[in-house]
């Protein structure tokens, strides 16, 4: 299917599932993965990030009546934003933090070339990649998680924030440098200390 | 808004080995070991939803996006999802029951629905509450703020206040609000929030204010004047602060009481659904929300309630009456069917989209001894599209009181009618205060088949096409199905003459028909055992003889909702029943004649919206009458012992019969004069003695009178003087009206009853009024009436006391 093709049948669905359930069932089932997953990265408890997913589904529900067209993309910022306020409004309303969590408490990874086979060390690799994520500025979170496990292109992150589209493109290019930088020293530093560990010992 | 920044080449080299690695380059497949690429492995570590949650995420949002009707409707697309989203329900609903009870099923489906005294059934989802109610007393009066409700599109407040004077010893300062003295909601960071609707009380109401910023959980409710109080009634200036929470689905349990949904409470009948979608129940109010469906798309519908008040009642008893007032508008949304155009790109043809209309009723609180409940709608109103017109000639001088005799078939909206007559009369308009006679050309129509079910209650003409006021005004009779509209002439405008012709734009169409909907409460699992079946006593020695009638409690009912006391006559003379039991003793009024205490001077004031209705014999669906003879007061004192019924008065019905004969002169029209509030005729003098049993009674004045949508002879007896302990005529009934051709005239729309003779004069007076219009003619009848009358209604003066012990 072509883009344009893609973009007018988005758009013809959207506009249908204002009366019709199973055009939003559709819709539901094309974002619900990339919402949970741009909501897990944020929030980190699986719990929490169900109902932040539940929340941001139900406003929509609630709210699409509202939602006016606006182009390529619109629909997926619309929607991305009930799901940023709602994480905006996790945070400051329980005056947390991001905070490492144990293992279980956090969503699974899905089974992926290149990742490990066992669950627990695929939950590893996310609890690695939130850390290094946390280090970076809010705002290139922000950027990276929408693109990365949001899915939302350039264009339509910049809607969602209210940014120019080559500001967010400047954001996403430096916060993927400093995350490849932070995990090759990362990895370096896990060779390391088997090593100090030789000398201390030696 | 960030400055915007430049990309360098290192950025687009990023980028685009970014949208590369998204646009699918293949990985190595080897476990990665830190010397890989990030990208890809941020695009590789997706999380994902654990067991079932996305799949019951969804079927939650298919169940709030409204199942489709069961039957009657054609539209395929809605039947699919109907099918499989029920099927969806009921799993999640099979696999919670055989973890938890059935209570907390209703929990865990709806937890976030709550319904909110004085708000109505609301979303609580992301939504800031008052964890406790909030009070502050000054100078004995209390302001209580009861909730609040700050959701994202609105901030809603309920409060009241307690310890007020009596509401009707002081003059309310009007619906409205005063500039400056409407309730306000302080933010933190000292703005201050207009309200955008409010609805008021005595002392208190629920205003709507807009949404609070996120951030915000305290805010300052500033009342500058308790609504509708006069301004120095009541301490002024009120600022009260309050701390919000984050509604979470324990605070919700807490906090609101938890709604159900009955399972199958629908009624279709005629091509419209009635269902009762939600019921809440809180210790002041019952809540339904109720939706209503109907098939046509051109109806509409603006109340579900509209010329029919519901009726809820339940298995043990009782009957209880609407709150008006209360939660009644805190849901009311319509969804008004729209024939959706395509999109403008040529998109396909969409559905038509179900008309709707959801509105939330309250009730008083139910029993709890009742385990089932039924809600009872005697019909429907729909306004429906009407395209019509008829032409009638006024000739070149109308007056008012010609009437221009019509017989012309007319089909509206689908159904025959017929238009009789043309009247122009001079019609009271405007407020009591200020009242405005304007001449009006009314039409008197009439089904030309009479259908029990369906019929049309309401026609709106174009008057101005007519050269009349824009719009037209109207009446109905439920008895005859006869419809009145009417033009009014324009204020400074000079009556229409010659032919005119009027468009009707618009019709009301009345289905009347029984909708009844049925449900079990869902049963409490907190393992208490109460047994709370009404205490019925039969109490022999409550009885005593005044005046020749022996007054008894024949029955009293106990229940946690009432106390109903039913009175009757022991051995009355034949032909002798009792009517009612009266309030007070007429003509002197007394309201706290009738009473009932107990042995701790405890005075039982009358139900509060609810009755009693004892539920075997009563035909589902039948209207309950209303019996004079029982009395319902509030719930018994656990500790009374004894009870005492003061009856000041009764009313009674003897059967006698007797017969006159009245004329009504040719060429008699009724006029308004300068005082009177219908249109009256000039009086004659008739010479009518009526004996009726003991009862003697003079009928001397006779006039004719616009009353009830027709012209009826009214007669009026010579002043009596009552003489004390003496039983006083009320009122007599009409059993028969002959007309001059021998045409049995229609008795629907007859009056009868006794009065004062005038304010602050013992003396009474009896009247009696019947239609004389011939329905062919539409015009008065002039001729010899023959009257019988078949009872008479006396009062009979007490008091009775009436004293029983309490098991």
């Amino acid at each position: 299917m072509s883009k344009i093709q893609e973009l007018t049948q988005e758009r013809r669905l959207v506009s249908r599932a204002r009366r019709d359930p199973e055009a939003f069932r559709e819709l539901y089932r094309a974002y619900f993965p990339r919402i949970y997953a741009y909501i897990a990265y944020r929030v980190g408890r699986a719990q929490d990030a169900e109902d932040l997913t539940a929340e941001t589904f139900l406003r929509a529900v609630e709210q699409l009546s509202r939602f006016r067209w606006r182009g390529e993309g619109s629909f997926a910022a619309w929607l991305f934003r009930i799901a940023h306020n709602l994480v905006a409004n996790f945070y400051r309303a329980a005056e947390r933090a991001p905070e490492p969590l144990p293992l279980e408490l956090l969503p699974d990874v899905k089974v992926a070339d290149g990742l490990p086979a066992d669950e627990l060390a695929r939950k590893e690799v996310l609890t690695q990649l939130r850390g290094l994520i946390g280090a970076l500025s809010p705002r290139q979170q922000e950027i990276v998680t929408l693109r990365f496990f949001g899915g939302l292109r350039n264009q339509e992150i910049a809607a969602l924030l209210d940014l120019d589209e080559r500001t967010v493109a400047a954001h996403l290019s430096r916060g993927v440098r400093r995350l490849q930088e932070h995990y090759e020293q990362a990895a370096l530093s896990a060779e390391e200390v088997p090593a100090a560990a030789e000398v201390s010992h030696g | 808004m960030d400055k915007v920044m430049a990309l360098t080449e290192a950025d687009r080299e990023v980028l685009a080995h970014i949208e590369r690695a998204i646009g699918g380059a293949p990985s190595s497949g080897a476990e990665w070991d830190g010397r890989e690429d990030v990208v890809e492995l941020l695009l590789a570590t997706q999380p994902q939803a654990t067991g079932d949650f996305e799949q019951r995420l969804e079927s939650r949002l298919m169940a709030r996006l409204h199942p489709i009707p069961e039957t009657r409707v054609q539209l395929h697309a809605w039947r699919r999802w109907g099918a499989a989203g029920a099927l969806a329900i009921l799993l999640i609903v099979v696999l919670a029951l055989a973890a938890m009870g059935p209570r907390r099923v209703w929990a865990q489906v709806r937890h976030w629905l709550g319904y909110a005294p004085g708000i109505g059934f609301v979303d609580l989802d992301a939504t800031r509450v008052l964890a406790a109610p909030v009070a502050a007393t000054r100078d004995g009066v209390t302001l209580t703020v009861g909730q609040v409700l700050a959701r994202s599109d609105e901030t809603t407040v309920v409060f009241s206040s307690q310890g007020l004077p009596r509401e009707d010893r002081l003059i309310p300062q009007g619906p409205e609000m005063a500039p400056g003295h409407a309730p306000r909601l302080r933010l933190p960071d000292g703005r201050e929030l207009a309200p955008e609707t409010f609805t008021l009380r005595w002392g208190g109401g629920t205003v709507v204010f807009p949404a609070l910023p996120p951030e915000v959980y305290r805010v300052t409710l500033v009342v500058p004047t308790l609504p509708l109080v006069p301004a120095g009634a009541a301490p002024e200036d009120w600022e009260m602060p309050l701390a919000l929470r984050a509604a979470t689905s324990e605070l919700v349990a807490e906090l609101f009481p938890q709604p159900y949904t009955p399972p199958e409470a629908v009624d279709a009948r005629h091509g419209v659904t009635l269902r009762v979608l939600e019921v809440a129940h809180s210790p002041d109010e019952t809540a339904l929300q109720l939706q209503l469906q109907w098939a046509d798309p051109s109806w509409e519908s603006h109340f579900i309630r509209g010329s029919y008040l519901p009726q809820l009642s339940d298995d043990v008893g009782h009957v209880y009456y609407e709150q008006v007032g209360g939660s009644g508008e805190g849901s009311l949304s319509q969804s008004v069917v729209v024939a959706v155009q395509p999109d403008a790109d040529g998109g396909p043809e969409p559905d038509h989209q179900i008309p709707t209309l959801t509105q939330t009723v309250t009730f008083s609180p139910v029993s709890l001894a009742a385990q089932a409940l039924t809600l009872t709608m005697g019909g429907f109103d729909f306004e429906v599209p009407a395209e019509a017109a008829l032409t009638l000639d006024l000739g070149d001088d109308p007056q008012v009181g010609d009437v221009w005799p019509m017989d012309l078939v007319l089909d509206v909206a689908g159904v025959s009618m017929r238009v009789l007559r043309a009247r122009l009369v001079n019609e009271e308009l405007g407020s009591p205060e200020d009242v405005i006679l304007r001449p009006t050309l009314w039409f008197d129509i009439v089904p030309v088949v009479q259908d029990g079910i369906m019929g049309l209650c309401g026609l709106r003409f174009d008057g101005a096409v007519a050269g009349f006021r824009p719009g037209s005004v109207g009446g109905y009779s439920p008895q005859s199905q006869q419809v009145r509209a009417g033009l009014v002439v324009e204020e400074g405008h000079p009556m229409p003459k010659g032919v005119i012709h009027v468009p009707i734009d618009g019709a009301r169409l009345c289905l009347n028909d029984v909708w009844t909907v049925s449900w079990e409460i869902p049963s409490s699992t907190d393992g208490v055992e109460t047994d709370l079946t009404p205490v019925v006593i039969y109490p022999t020695e409550a009885a005593q003889t005044r005046h020749g009638l022996t007054l008894q409690v024949e029955k009293v009912v106990l229940t946690d909702r009432l106390t109903h006391v039913q009175v009757g006559l022991v051995d009355p003379p034949a032909g002798t029943t009792l009517s009612a039991a009266l309030r007070w003793n007429w003509p002197n009024v007394r309201p706290e004649g009738l009473s009932l205490t107990d042995d701790r001077v405890h005075t039982y004031a009358p139900a509060r919206a609810v009755g009693w209705v004892p539920a075997v014999g009563t035909a589902p669906g039948q209207p309950m009458g209303v019996d004079l003879t029982a009395i319902a007061f509030e719930p018994l004192d656990p500790l009374a012992r004894q009870l005492t019924l003061h009856v000041p008065a009764v009313e009674i019905v003897t059967s006698a019969t007797a017969g006159f004969d009245v004329p009504v002169p040719d060429g008699l029209t009724p006029d308004h004069g300068d005082d009177a509030p219908w249109a009256v005729s000039s009086t004659w003098e008739v010479d009518i003695p009526v004996t009726l049993g003991e009862v003697q009674l003079h009928f001397t004045q006779a006039h004719l009178a616009e009353l009830n949508g027709t012209t009826m002879l009214m007669l009026r007896s010579e002043p009596i003087t009552p003489v004390a302990r003496l039983r006083r005529l009320s009122g007599v009934s009409l059993a028969a009206v002959t007309g001059p051709d021998r045409r049995r005239v229609d008795l629907s729309s007859s009056v009868g009853g006794a009065g004062p003779v005038a304010e602050g004069d013992p003396r009474y007076e009896v009247w009696l009024g019947f239609d004389v219009v011939d329905p062919a003619s539409g015009s008065v009848q002039p001729g010899l009436y023959r009257v019988m009358v078949g009872g008479a209604r006396l009062v009979v003066e007490g008091d009775w006391t009436l004293r029983w012990e309490l098991p």
